[in-house]
């Protein structure tokens, strides 16, 4: 075999998924070591005979005894700033923690050991290739990552660094919905107007992809950031433990290892639930009563109970919905299917309410889990040339500007331009003799700085002294298909090209990548 | 959002370069052009000259007048440029100098004519001073510039030519010419077109290829496509046509404008005569057409030969093509932009004169039969070679009879293969395919374009698919 092999990985927040396109034309989700088809994004840096840390299942089977040590939704952090208010939010209910990096960037601490986000992932990143490599028997090294559709530049590029680091050379980043589509077949059908709707485990996402002639577009996103499986499995929790408390009078949050065996508990519940209308929990020796006897926890759960319990989650489900669908100037009949991704919407309440503001019933998948994953692995075949005529388009999440001065900013690639796409800005000395001239990037619409997101400082140097304003630099903006930024500067006038640098402002250098690929190889 | 916007010009050819700055622009430094969105008085446009080395020349302006064009479509503008300085001009000269291989400047900015700068001080250019050493590391942004067709492995030549000849296309066309609709289509036209486009041109319908060039390239190619669409989406917007299946829209700064949006003076006289002469071929939408389909040519309108006047044909009393330019354009404003009385007066009298010049002038008995025969001889001129010759009889015979366009096609061909002769190949296909459109009979220009198919292998460009249309 001496085509290149191409894999589909849905990176997900909680559970990573990786799929490929048979010979005959056919998806295929490979399974792990475990037998499941989808692997947990987590990393336990426990002490182990290898000294590796421990990736997957393993991974996740450590966190009962040690929360601190294994690190879980790395996506969450992943190309974000430490400042940031939703990494403040999140870093207060992460059991490890979040620390700032030299750069400002939101890392995480294990050991005393500082590490970036992108180095997690790149670690699950491997884990799914090494999958990969034993499926097919050979090598892989190049992959179709999935990102949701709102990811900025810095999160795309963290994603990007995160697949290098891993060995990947990524040929596409995909956006979520868009391959949650292509997943589904809507390349086949007929030209359809989608709602992809994706409760995962930490975020829910609604975007409407628009299927016309084999194009696909994401005309509009929305989500909320702080909505997913987590909170339903928190809501069974407080209400048994609310429950213990009132019948048998001991307080179960303080005792740590019995919230944990509750939360694995509440998990199980919670999927036994969405086929099953009942289930028992069972949890021998759960905790000390005040008499000193132990508790053995049994107790049944009907759907209607739970569903009772997470009714304020499922209202939640709403408001993203509505505003998505009019965000893109349509009503939520317009809508002509809705395709439900992400592991949460097995469950029927889900599905009933997401009807309900639809007004269609959601179209069957047979696992919502893997969708994601065998649209990017359908990616592989349309970029291969095996499957012609469809092409995904993409717009940009946010609008791209620069710092003009005096703390106002200007817009140089609008929100929702089709990307790749260029735009240019002509920027002066300010000096007599001035050598450099130095541009920030900002990502916003607001008119003012400081609204706005700073995403990196390029200094242009090397420019021949001369009296102020006499040199121009045509700065030019490049969008690419990934969504990933890319500056150019020329002098206007000459075919010079000035020195580009970029301050070490956000992300990982390339130097950084190529150090982190050469440790993880060895 | 209509407070500044991004002009952007697009110059082809050097010619038009020259044009632009010594046709298009009026001795008061303003210029007069037909815009796709109804700008207001005292709105700042700022024009990008996209010269054909990929330079960007932005010269600042303000909206002076406005008005509907006379099509009632767009809008008519009367651009004050004050960034068109001197120094501006001086820099474009030497540009053109130095591409027609005359006395090569090897920095426009130094042109000894510019002598202006002052002293620098010294002080200022001494390098900054030494970064501390725990100073976090810069990181270098390499800057590829475009791929050449060596840097493609020979199995993907084909497919990097023809993709490098649609980049060429596209550069010159105004943005619905590069969808291939007109520009006042509608929105499922447009989405139309640019999905045809997208199909054809996607960066991902490349990636089977498997090279870095042909990738990089087509997203040049479809990063001019991508920006067509954006802009006849907001000028869909604009007219109140919203793409509801498309994402929301915001206003995109910029415009990409065809070289031939620019007015200049020979394109105005043709109108004006146009209105007073009632035709079927040059009035109304076929006239918008033809203009639109001519991306990049106005450079070589025959009419302009005749301001520069090396053609020896005999002008009517009054008919001085400068005096005229001048009347006409400030008639063309004088209801927002009034001139002094004196001034005023004399623009009556003499406008008067020319549009009974103008209604006057049909194509008499005699003239035709002179016309016909200087046909005959610039195709004899064609046929031995002597193209240079032929474009200027034709330039003649078209002063008398404008709008003929079998006689335009064979002018058009002579100036292909002068063109030819020059090296100019990409030009000269142009100068073939826009006979064709003239004169879709013509046989000179089927000739020229089979001989020159034959000697390459055949290629599906932008301009064969708008061609089949």
């Amino acid at each position: 075999m001496t085509a290149k092999r191409t894999i589909g990985i849905d990176l997900g927040t909680t559970n990573s998924c990786v799929a490929t396109i048979d010979e005959d034309g056919r998806p295929r989700i490979l399974t792990n070591r475990q037998g499941d088809t989808t692997t947990p994004s987590m990393c336990a840096f426990v002490d182990t005979a290898n000294g590796h840390p421990l990736v997957g299942a393993p991974a996740k089977r450590q966190a009962v005894t040690s929360p601190k040590e294994v690190v879980f939704a790395a996506k969450r952090l992943i190309g974000k700033r430490y400042d940031d208010h939703e990494v403040q939010e999140l870093a207060a209910s992460l059991p490890y923690d979040v620390v700032s990096a030299a750069n400002g960037d939101a890392w995480v601490r294990v050991h005393g050991m500082q590490l970036s986000p992108q180095e997690i992932s790149a670690l699950v990143l491997s884990e799914v290739r090494a999958l990969a490599e034993q499926h097919f028997g050979g090598e892989v090294d190049e992959a179709i990552i999935t990102v949701p559709a709102y990811f900025d530049n810095q999160q795309r590029q963290a994603t990007k660094d995160a697949a290098e680091i891993a060995g990947l050379k990524v040929r596409r980043l995909l956006n979520e919905p868009t391959a949650a589509a292509l997943g589904y077949g809507a390349h086949r059908g007929a030209n359809r107007r989608f709602a992809v709707c994706d409760l995962g485990g930490g975020t829910f996402d609604v975007s409407i992809v628009n299927v016309e002639d084999g194009v696909f577009e994401v005309i509009s996103t929305h989500g909320d950031a702080f909505l997913g499986g987590d909170d339903f499995d928190r809501a069974i929790i407080e209400n048994l433990a609310h429950e213990i408390h009132r019948e048998h009078g001991i307080e179960l949050a303080v005792d740590a290892q019995a919230l944990q065996r509750l939360r694995e508990a509440a998990e199980q519940v919670k999927h036994a639930l969405s086929s099953a209308s009942e289930t028992e929990i069972a949890l021998p020796f759960l905790a000390k009563l005040p008499s000193g006897a132990s508790l053995d926890y049994k107790r049944r759960i009907e759907r209607a109970e739970l569903e009772f319990w997470t009714e304020p989650i499922l209202q939640r489900l709403e408001p993203p919905c509505y505003e998505c669908v009019a965000r893109c100037g349509l009503a939520a009949r317009d809508i002509d299917a809705v395709i439900l991704v992400g592991g949460m919407t097995r469950m029927p309440a889900v599905q009933r309410r997401i009807e309900g503001i639809f007004g269609k019933p959601p179209l069957k998948v047979v696992n919502p889990d893997e969708i994601v994953s065998v649209g990017a692995a359908t990616q592989c075949a349309i970029l291969d040339g095996t499957i012609d005529d469809v092409v995904l388009l993409d717009v940009t999440s946010r609008a791209l500007g620069i710092d003009v001065g005096g703390g106002k900013y200007q817009v140089v690639i609008p929100r929702n331009a089709t990307i790749p796409t260029r735009e240019h800005k002509i920027v002066a000395t300010t000096e007599n003799g001035q050598r450099e001239i130095t541009v920030d990037v900002y990502e916003g619409e607001s008119g003012h700085i400081r609204d706005n997101r700073h995403l990196g400082r390029f200094v242009i140097a090397g420019l021949d002294p001369a009296p102020a304003g006499d040199v121009l630099v045509v700065v030019d903006f490049t969008v690419n298909v990934d969504g990933l930024l890319r500056v150019n500067a020329s002098e206007l006038g000459t075919d010079k090209k000035p020195e580009l640098r970029m301050t070490a402002t956000a992300g990982l250098t390339r130097h950084d990548v190529r150090r982190l690929a050469e440790g993880l190889r060895s | 959002m209509s407070a500044s916007r991004t002009l952007k010009i697009r110059c082809a050819t050097w010619d038009q370069v020259e044009g632009f700055y010594s046709n298009k622009i009026k001795p008061d430094r303003t210029l007069v052009i037909r815009v796709p969105f109804n700008p207001k008085r005292g709105d700042g446009i700022t024009l990008a000259l996209a010269l054909p080395n990929e330079l960007v020349m932005a010269i600042d302006g303000t909206v002076e007048a406005a008005k509907p064009a006379p099509d009632n479509k767009r809008a008519q503008v009367k651009l004050k440029l004050h960034g068109l300085t001197d120094d501006v001009i001086g820099r474009l000269e030497a540009l053109v100098a130095d591409s027609r291989g005359g006395q090569a400047i090897a920095d426009p900015f130094d042109v000894p004519t510019l002598g202006t700068r002052p002293p620098l001080e010294r002080h200022n250019t001494e390098p900054p001073p030494a970064e501390p050493m725990d100073a976090p590391v810069d990181e270098v942004v390499e800057q590829p510039g475009l791929p050449t067709v060596s840097d493609v492995a020979s199995e993907q030549r084909d497919v990097f030519l023809a993709l490098e000849e649609t980049h060429r296309t596209l550069r010159e066309a105004a943005a619905h010419d590069v969808l291939g609709v007109s520009w006042d289509a509608s929105v499922d036209d447009i989405r139309r077109g640019y999905f045809e486009l997208t199909k054809q041109y996607h960066p991902d319908t490349f990636a089977k290829y498997r090279s870095e060039a042909v990738l990089h390239l087509a997203e040049e190619v479809f990063i001019h496509v991508n920006k067509a669409y954006d802009r006849m989406r907001d000028a869909a917007a604009e007219r109140g046509q919203a793409i509801i299946a498309g994402p929301a829209l915001l206003a995109h700064n910029g415009w990409v404008a065809g070289f031939e949006d620019v007015e200049d003076t020979s394109a105005r006289r043709a109108r004006a005569r146009d209105t007073l002469e009632p035709d079927p071929l040059a009035a109304g939408t076929e006239r918008a057409s033809q203009d639109f389909f001519d991306p990049g040519l106005q450079g070589l309108e025959p009419l302009e030969v005749t301001d520069s006047g090396p053609v020896t044909v005999s002008f009517g009393p009054g008919e001085e093509p400068r005096a005229k330019r001048n009347t006409l354009s400030d008639d063309l404003f004088s209801d927002i932009d009034p001139p002094s009385d004196r001034m005023e007066a004399s623009a009556v009298t003499e406008s008067s004169q020319a549009s009974s010049l103008f209604a006057t002038r049909t194509v008499d008995k005699s003239e035709r039969e002179m016309v016909r025969q200087m046909e005959a001889e610039s195709r004899e001129l064609i046929k031995e070679g002597a193209f240079e010759q032929a474009i200027e009889r034709l330039a003649a015979a078209l002063h008398i009879d404008a709008r003929n366009r079998p006689l335009r096609a064979l002018y058009h061909v002579a100036n292909g293969h002068s063109l030819e002769d020059k090296g100019r190949e990409v030009d000269a296909m142009t100068q073939y395919e826009t006979a064709l459109r003239h004169d879709p009979d013509c046989q000179e220009a089927r000739a020229a374009l089979e001989a020159r198919d034959k000697g390459r292998k055949k290629k599906g460009g932008l301009f064969k698919r708008l061609f089949k249309e």
